[in-house]
């Protein structure tokens, strides 16, 4: 009777690897660009922020 | 000799704007303690300055709070103006725990102008507020600007968490020279305001969950495609 050898499937071809490289970097890409806005927000300043100016002249009244 | 004669021409001008902008430097101060500058300079016709400051403010109960910020003052074409902008937020205190009682932190930026002509008329001031999203029940924030002690009219109290636009002005009179303009923001932190984390542990946390997807995707790829093979 023959006996079936199975590949683990936990191993990968070369091509494979390659592969898993490119969409490693390819999902990089995604992925950053879903963490980007949560990342700028972390580092976006929160302040108040205000500012005065003076003085203005009165407009002149029409008779 | 030109070359010379050249640096001594270009080095007195030099120092003399270097000079003007040191008089002319606004101070800041926290809780009426000078934290940037001994005291405020004076600007004249068409002096400008500006900069910024970062500093740790620890109140007698330990609790310690992060300022930063950036200011801009100027006086050109009779107008004066003053410009102010602070990030407060609670750091922690020596039992590393949310803040027990009440801390007010005033900050002032005061800026000196040496007005020609007649400074009495109409000030206009403008403010955007909000507070931190970790601040206890009560906290508030608010803004002021004075010229020679007299107000434009106060901005706030504001408790919310999304910014909220504020404008004030006021016609002033018996004001004098040098003008005293003083722009000033109050945080009233209540207790139990919890600490805020550091930008940069923030900035971790993205990064990890961004690590943490990819992960998980590159796990599911290696499963169909092992499911595919064995098919």
């Amino acid at each position: 009777m023959e006996k079936e050898t199975r590949t683990p499937p936990s191993y990968l071809t070369d091509d494979d690897e390659v592969d898993s490289r490119r969409d490693i970097v390819r999902k990089l890409g995604k992925y950053a660009t879903y963490a980007a806005p949560f990342t700028v927000l972390a580092f976006s300043a929160k302040a108040d922020t205000g500012s005065s100016t003076g003085p203005s002249a009165r407009r002149a009244r029409k008779h | 000799m030109y070359l010379s004669r050249l640096k001594s021409i270009t080095v007195l001008p030099v120092a003399l704007l270097a000079l003007s902008q040191f008089c002319a430097a606004a101070e800041v101060t926290a809780n009426a303690a000078a934290e940037v500058g001994t005291s405020p300079g004076t600007l004249n016709g068409g002096d400008s300055t500006s900069g910024t400051f970062s500093f740790i403010y620890t109140f007698a109960d330990t609790d310690m709070y992060s300022v930063s910020g950036s200011y801009s003052t100027s006086y050109i074409g009779g107008t004066t103006k003053i410009a102010f902008t602070t990030d407060v937020g609670y750091i922690g205190n020596s039992t590393h725990t949310v803040t027990s009682s009440t801390d007010v932190l005033t900050l002032d930026l005061l800026q000196d102008y040496n007005f020609t002509g007649n400074p009495n008329g109409l000030y206009s001031s403008h403010s955007i507020l909000f507070l931190p999203p970790v601040t206890g029940a009560g906290s508030f924030t608010e803004a002021q600007v004075f010229y020679d002690s007299q107000s434009t009219g106060l901005m706030g109290p504001y408790s919310g968490t999304t910014p909220q636009s504020f404008s004030t002005s006021a016609t002033l009179n018996g004001l004098t020279t040098p003008l005293d303009a003083n722009f000033q923001f109050v945080y009233s932190f209540a207790p139990g305001t919890a600490p805020i984390p550091e930008p940069t542990e923030a900035g971790l946390w993205g990064l990890g969950l961004v690590a943490l997807g990819l992960f998980a995707e590159h796990r599911r790829k290696r499963i169909h495609r092992n499911t595919g093979r064995e098919n």
